[in-house]
């Protein structure tokens, strides 16, 4: 990877100069993509629509979008949906905060230090890929069926993509910045708060990304599979309650707070690295 | 010496607020009085028509009138409820006999405490295979070379649905059992992704309201009529510890479902289902609900233990007095 210096270090002057032009040329690019995103999520909402109103599934738990959006605007209404959805939010940016401060601490000193590098890796490496459904049986013995068993598995999912992507970063600081760093004579610690934690900023907030993405959908999961509240919950008690159309309204609720999630973070992320985004997005 | 000062103006606020307290305590109704030596027992629920009784005595009160206070938790069932058990998570958790056995049968200090429901031995079932009505199939062994929905593998409705592909002429080794949740059965079956299907109540009602599909097995009823299938778990340790909080756990479950089957038919206890399971009410009144029982049958967990080692989820049998608490098997 060839960078340029000025343009890895967060610069007041690159981050000064570079914005407008950038912006201009994202905005017409952006409308047109988002128009024709837009279009198709329509098209899919018409044909939903249809099949359910023509009987095209056949079934009973397929039922139009317009009953579905109903028990969303009376579900969110009436506080049933509004509830859970507030205790699943609680427990998604819980576990993620708390996962990805700990995989980017973790991944910094995994960076900084490639003894601890070699010693943790093969761990990670065995308990990254394991799956979260797997671990919520057992981890109710030593955690019980409340918050703190899914605020545990939510951030021990957003953990690994955070330490992997902090660790990767940090491997990508140019050499240059490193022994500009060493001729001026710059301590380890300050090096790694100065130089190396901005310089991986891309990488760790593309994990941390990535993390939050997840840590939405192991909450679900969690809730899913032990005890009460959230829509994990809300989702397998209509299912199990014969009420589809507020199932789906859970599931929809979900897919907005999702979209939601990722566009306030690409909103931060923007403005943490706008030097970065600059430098690279500009065709 | 900071203790000292530390403490000081708390025991003069004690001092001060003892006589007031005990005026309070002493003014308030009767009911008050009593909330204070409540003991909470936390109990995992699953939330469907089989715990009916359970959700009377809570809507009825009589738990409180024991001197208990109910916290539920809900739960899937065994795989979660046990767990949660042993960890003290819960106190008592609704499950059925197979996980019972299981959990027994591999160290858990699980026992039984309570019976949540019985399979009736007459009267259709509230349990039964679906098929589609042209598929001709009639028994087990016409289920051969095809596939059964069951809600969870090595539990009990699998026990059941594979005793009774046996039962009925069929090799269970030649039935390929997929798990399939309740909710999703019938569009498996209409999918013709599974050829039939191990239902319950409300999904099974729903099933059979449509004329291509219909019951063409009682499993519990024609395997092991009058089968215990549900039961309230707790470990052996905090029944020692707590042999008056489960004497009057269970003495209010008994109430509760005394009062369910004196009511089974009526209005009002479709409205205790619909309110914990959130099943619309119209829905439950239909239903044909069967008697709770009263008692655990030590007899019936035997049968279902040897069923287990028939079926090879079992390698020894069990001593039933292991596994259920002895009041629960008397009236």
């Amino acid at each position: 990877m060839i960078e340029e210096p000025s343009a890895t270090l967060p610069s007041g002057a690159t981050a000064a100069l570079a914005p407008p032009r950038a912006a201009s040329s994202r905005r017409t690019g952006l409308a047109e993509t988002r128009l024709s995103g837009f279009l198709l999520v329509l098209a899919l909402l018409a044909l939903w629509e249809a099949s359910a109103r023509l009987g095209w599934t056949g079934s009973t738990n397929w039922p139009p979008f317009t009953a579905v959006l109903r028990a969303a605007v009376l579900g969110l209404g009436s506080g049933e949906l509004l509830a859970p959805l507030g205790g699943t939010l609680a427990r998604t940016l819980a576990g993620f905060v708390a996962g990805g401060l700990f995989g980017i601490v973790a991944g910094l000193l995994l960076g900084a230090s490639p003894l601890a590098a070699r010693a943790f890796n093969p761990v990670v490496e065995v308990l990254r890929p394991i799956p979260i459904p797997a671990i919520v049986p057992p981890l109710i013995l030593f955690l019980g069926l409340g918050d703190e068993l899914k605020i545990f598995v939510t951030a021990f999912g957003t953990f690994f993509p955070v330490l992997v992507n902090t660790f990767g970063g940090t491997r990508d600081v140019g050499t240059t910045l490193l022994q500009t760093a060493a001729t001026f004579r710059v301590g380890r610690l300050a090096t790694l708060a100065y130089v190396i934690l901005p310089a991986s900023l891309p990488s760790i907030l593309s994990g941390l990304r990535v993390g939050l993405g997840l840590a939405l959908v192991i909450t679900i999961t969690a809730e899913m599979i032990a005890g009460a509240g959230g829509l994990g919950y809300f989702i397998v008690q209509t299912q199990y309650a014969m009420r589809p159309a507020d199932m789906y309204a859970a599931v929809l609720c979900l897919a907005a707070v999702g979209y939601l999630l990722n566009r306030c973070f690409l909103g931060v992320e923007a403005r943490l690295i706008a030097w970065h985004g600059a430098g690279h997005r500009d065709p | 010496m900071t203790v000292h000062t530390f403490r000081e103006p708390l025991m003069l606020m004690r001092r001060t607020c003892r006589p007031l307290l005990l005026a309070a305590v002493l003014l308030a109704a009767p009911g008050l009085a009593r909330a204070a030596d409540m003991k909470t027992l936390h109990v995992g629920m699953i939330p469907t028509i089989d715990s009916a009784p359970f959700y009377v005595a809570l809507d009825r009160g009589y738990f409180k009138a024991e001197g208990l206070q109910i916290d539920t938790t809900p739960t899937t069932g065994g795989a979660v409820g046990i767990p949660a058990v042993v960890s003290g998570a819960l106190d008592i958790a609704a499950g059925n006999s197979v996980s019972t056995i299981l959990a027994a049968a591999r160290g858990l200090d699980i026992i039984a405490v309570a019976p949540a429901s019985k399979i009736r031995a007459h009267d259709p079932d509230l349990a039964a295979i679906v098929a589609p009505a042209a598929a001709g199939i009639h028994t087990g062994a016409d289920l051969q070379g095809k596939t059964l929905a069951v809600n969870t593998r090595a539990n009990v409705l699998w026990l059941y649905g594979r005793a009774w592909v046996r039962k009925t002429g069929g090799d269970p080794a030649k039935v390929t059992i997929k798990e399939v949740p309740f909710p999703q059965m019938l569009d498996a079956l209409k999918g013709h992704q599974v050829d039939a299907a191990f239902m319950v109540s409300p999904f099974l009602d729903a099933a059979l309201a449509d004329p291509a599909f219909r019951r063409i097995g009682e499993p519990y009823q024609q395997v092991q009529p009058g089968v215990d299938v549900g039961q309230y778990e707790a470990t052996s340790a905090f029944v020692r510890a707590h042999p008056e909080e489960i004497a009057a756990f269970l003495r209010a479950l008994r109430k509760g479902a005394a009062w369910f089957n004196a009511n089974r038919k009526t209005p009002e206890l479709a409205q205790i289902i619909a309110g914990y399971s959130h099943l619309p009410a119209a829905l439950v009144q239909k239903m044909d609900l069967p008697e709770a029982p009263m008692t655990i049958d030590p007899a019936e967990i035997i049968k279902t233990a040897a069923l287990m080692q028939q079926e090879g989820l079992l390698t020894a049998p069990i001593d039933p007095a292991k596994v259920v608490y002895p009041p629960a098997t008397r009236p």
